[in-house]
């Protein structure tokens, strides 16, 4: 038996993209509205009494809106409190496990949470100066990509790991990100596309690499016995955790895994009380072809050093052992921070009420189940990992099972 | 008391540009090579690596002996603000030690020389580390740019175990201005050379060296190794001829065809060059000349040379390690070709007090050892508790310089004000500690797990004009 003390009772995203027609504050609202639009037996506003704001970068749209006035500011909803969440690659589910914390408290009956982020209003140069930020020596030139290629380069060191086996990964994700209406991007790849694509920091390719996307998702919550007032099919919260490590990439001790992530899985599963065999469906964080690999470890979905095998071999499809990343994950859908894990967390919900087909109302439903996994046993994994220094990872396990 | 070179080191950078290949742009003949730096190099970080390798060949057992730095370059990153802070704070010297900057002159070096066996003479220090170090900026096109190079030179300088003693200088000087460089002006400018050839350089050597041999008594055939300064191919040649210098006798010295005119640092890269050649009892003469200014050095070989020798990494170990660029990437590394874009802002500026905090520890690699665990946590200035065991006893260890790639990248995508393609190196280190750097002078095609590597200090960024420097991985270069 799961936790199950906060219900998710409604979800909402926008289509991600590069939405260079759409200021942050607009992206925030259609988010909002798509979310308290399509709770099944409606949703008052009103009944918010506290929401939580993820966002990575609030630098990079220009305007520099942290706190949490920049939600509730922006949606009408001035004067419940409001906390604004920054935690790296993981900072929309930690959001999330905040607003979690928060309603289990006892003190908020409902919550909103809202992840947004725009990748696209300053120059890819502007993005990547992040590079010069930081320790001056000792993060010098560290970007995201920096810290995840060397431990592609390890993986395949020491476990035989192949640039195939990686290319694997995008093109199930790319496959899977056609049937989603939310998606970045809608089109197939082949292995040899990532061959071809521009060697971006070895040893991944363009291809590799998840897009710079913006967009925003959103999900209420509430306390679980007051779930049916909103919905008769709420999903729970299982279980969370976070974990972390420490700070400087010298400091760390394995290249071929992330550890953040090992200990964040450990609390949520001990905390839901299941095991990785349990897990039907998984909206996990492929920011690189190679971190989607290391995660199949992390999260205990296979062993170590047996991530290559699992992709290889068709377990992570849709249809496979457990269904990873139906969305098209961040390689697909795209990684705008603060939106990413919600927006996760929003195609579990659809998903584990065997509802993608309608998906909010959004896309094709002919074409959006194309991607619906069979649930099986009603869990659902959400993770994310990242930060400075691949420091932190947040897991969320969701279930449909009362 | 006889005070001399107690070691020595030099060291010359990797790049190389054929002459032939400046012709090709500018017209005229070009003959040899220059040794060129790289964007991230300057004489400082140049300064470090010699001086490095004549504390290693000088057999002292700690740079904590070391009395006094003195630097002479004509090519200053700050006309105010010294050079030799980044420098001692890297090799780790005392504080309290003397420091001085030699300038404005392609005879810096010497002048440098000259002070620091004077104040072993006079007994007010023990050993004196004297530096010279130079790349002087010629403008593209210019008679200069044919002949500039870079390059540095450092030795001990003591009373004890002396490889080779200063017995005799003589000095001749005047007004006279052939090679300037104005406060306003970013390259090294001349006149009329065929005036300031005859007038300047081969008045005052001849002079020099004329005053030197009536001061001792000697011949010149009586010094078995001559070294000119060498400001281009001619002057030396035509000084030999004037003085009854055989071939033979500048030989070992002369490094103008290798590595071109590297001004201050040209006399202590040719000593070397003698030095790691010559035989006990050889007389060896060395002649300055810049701006109006010659010295004429009078030197002996002295034992235990050969001992020595050991721990030395030679002149042609340097000239053997080379890599030959052209004309565009050659501009790229002065810094005169580049991309019109802002680079990337620093998130800590150089002049940050956060530089000041750490920038010890991360010249000098200074971890902080855990006396309960054994983890070595760094940086030292952040790091107050051992992150791994949580004790909060250290003792300071310093880390080993070389070591092996744990694992790697090389990002070909990066901001502007960075390298591309860029390595990032994650190394152990041969003392067990746990690195991450920049790689430089790395082909990124050849980078492996489990490779040998190195950390050198070199140039990382600059802002304001100020330099910010960190340690970077290179494969290891001279064995």
């Amino acid at each position: 038996m799961g936790w199950n003390k906060v219900a998710i009772v409604g979800v909402g995203i926008i289509k991600f993209g590069e939405l260079f027609d759409k200021d942050w504050e607009v992206m925030v609202e259609e988010a909002y509205l798509n979310t308290i639009n399509n709770v099944d037996k409606g949703f008052d506003p009103k009944d918010i009494q506290a929401a939580w704001i993820a966002d990575c970068r609030p630098g990079a749209h220009g305007t520099q809106t942290i706190a949490g006035v920049s939600l509730v500011g922006n949606i009408g909803l001035a004067g419940i409190p409001c906390t604004h969440i920054e935690n790296g690659c993981p900072t929309g589910s930690d959001g999330f496990r905040n607003a979690c914390l928060g309603v289990a408290s006892g003190v908020y009956d409902v919550a909103l949470v809202l992840g947004a982020e725009k990748m696209r209003d300053k120059s890819t140069a502007e993005m990547l100066s992040l590079a010069a930020q930081g320790h001056p020596v000792l993060q010098r030139g560290e970007t995201a990509m920096t810290m995840f290629a060397p431990q592609a380069m390890r993986h395949m060191h020491e476990f035989g790991t192949t640039k195939e086996q990686m290319a694997m990964v995008a093109v199930k994700n790319h496959k899977n990100g056609v049937y989603d209406p939310y998606s970045h991007y809608r089109y197939e790849i082949t292995i040899e596309d990532v061959f071809k694509s521009p060697m971006v920091c070895s040893p991944l390719n363009l291809l590799d690499c998840c897009p710079q996307t913006d967009g925003a998702a959103a999900a209420i919550i509430c306390r679980a016995d007051l779930a049916e007032k909103y919905t008769d099919k709420p999903v729970y919260v299982a279980g969370f955790g976070m974990g972390t490590d420490t700070f400087y990439v010298h400091e760390k001790e394995d290249f071929t895994e992330f550890v953040a992530s090992v200990r964040a899985a450990k609390q949520a599963y001990s905390m839901a009380g299941i095991e990785p065999k349990d897990i039907d469906v998984a909206e996990v964080h492929d920011c690189f072809s190679i971190t989607e690999i290391i995660n199949y470890e992390d999260l205990g979905f296979c062993k170590k050093g047996e991530g290559g095998k699992f992709i290889e071999q068709g377990k992570s499809d849709l249809d496979g052992e457990v269904a990873v990343n139906p969305s098209g994950g961040l390689m697909s859908k795209g990684h705008p921070l603060g939106a990413t894990g919600i927006a996760q967390i929003a195609e579990l919900f659809w998903q584990l009420r065997e509802d993608v087909r309608n998906s909010n109302g959004a896309g094709d439903p002919g074409v959006n189940e194309k991607r619906q996994v069979k649930i099986r046993k009603g869990y659902g994994l959400q993770h994310n990992v990242g930060g400075r220094g691949i420091s932190n990872s947040v897991v969320t396990i969701l279930t449909r099972n009362k | 008391m006889a005070v001399g070179i107690v070691g020595y080191g030099v060291y010359i950078p990797k790049s190389r540009i054929k002459r032939e290949e400046i012709a090709k742009v500018w017209g005229g003949r070009g003959k040899g090579e220059n040794a060129v730096l790289n964007e991230n190099e300057d004489i400082i970080t140049m300064a470090i690596e010699a001086s490095v390798n004549a504390m290693e060949h000088s057999g002292l057992a700690d740079v904590k002996e070391i009395d006094a730095i003195y630097l002479g370059t004509d090519s200053p990153p700050n006309i105010e603000h010294s050079s030799i802070g980044v420098i001692a704070q890297t090799l780790g010297a005392r504080q309290d030690i003397e420091v001085m900057d030699f300038t404005t002159s392609t005879r810096a070096g010497i002048a440098a020389l000259k002070a620091c066996v004077d104040a072993v003479n006079a007994g007010r220090i023990k050993y004196g580390l004297v530096i010279a170090s130079d790349y002087r900026p010629a403008s593209p096109g210019s008679n200069m740019e044919m002949f500039f190079g870079g390059g540095a030179g450092a030795f001990i300088v003591g009373s004890k175990n002396t490889i080779a003693d200063l017995e005799e200088v003589y000095s001749y000087s005047g007004n006279f201005r052939d090679n300037w460089r104005g406060q306003a002006d970013t390259y090294v400018k001349d006149y009329e050379p065929r005036f300031t050839r005859q007038y300047g350089y081969s008045e005052y050597v001849l002079n020099s060296v004329t005053g030197l041999l009536s001061k001792t008594g000697l011949t010149i055939d009586q010094f078995q190794h001559i070294v000119f300064q060498q400001p281009d191919a001619r002057l030396p040649i035509e000084m030999a001829r004037k003085l009854k210098v055989t071939p033979e006798q500048t030989k070992a010295g002369s490094i103008f065809d290798d590595i071109g005119d590297t001004g201050a640092a040209c006399l202590f890269i040719g000593l070397s060059s003698v030095f790691d050649r010559a035989v006990p009892g050889n007389r060896v003469l060395a002649v300055s000349y810049g701006s109006g200014t010659s010295d004429a050095l009078y030197l002996t070989v002295r034992e235990p040379t050969e001992k020595a020798r050991k721990r030395c990494k030679p002149y042609q170990s340097y000239l053997a390690s080379n890599s030959y660029i052209d004309y565009p990437q050659y501009l790229m590394g002065k810094g005169v070709l580049k991309k019109d874009e802002e680079p990337a802002s620093l998130g800590v500026s150089p002049l940050s007090p956060f530089m000041w905090r750490a920038s010890a520890e991360l010249y000098r690699l200074i971890g902080a050892k855990c006396l309960n665990c054994g983890y070595v946590n760094f940086p030292p200035s952040q790091r107050k508790i051992c992150i791994r065991c949580g004790s909060t006893e250290f003792k300071e260890v310093i880390f080993s310089r070389r070591g092996k790639i744990h694992t790697f990248c090389v990002n070909y995508y990066m901001p502007p004000g960075f390298e591309s393609p860029l390595p990032i190196i994650i190394a152990d280190l041969d003392d067990g500690v746990r690195h991450r750097a920049l790689g430089t002078e790395m082909n990124p095609e050849e980078i492996k797990i489990d490779m040998p590597i190195e950390l050198v200090l070199r140039k990382l960024a600059s802002e304001n004009n100020v330099d910010l420097y960190g340690n970077v991985f290179r494969p290891i270069r001279i064995k």
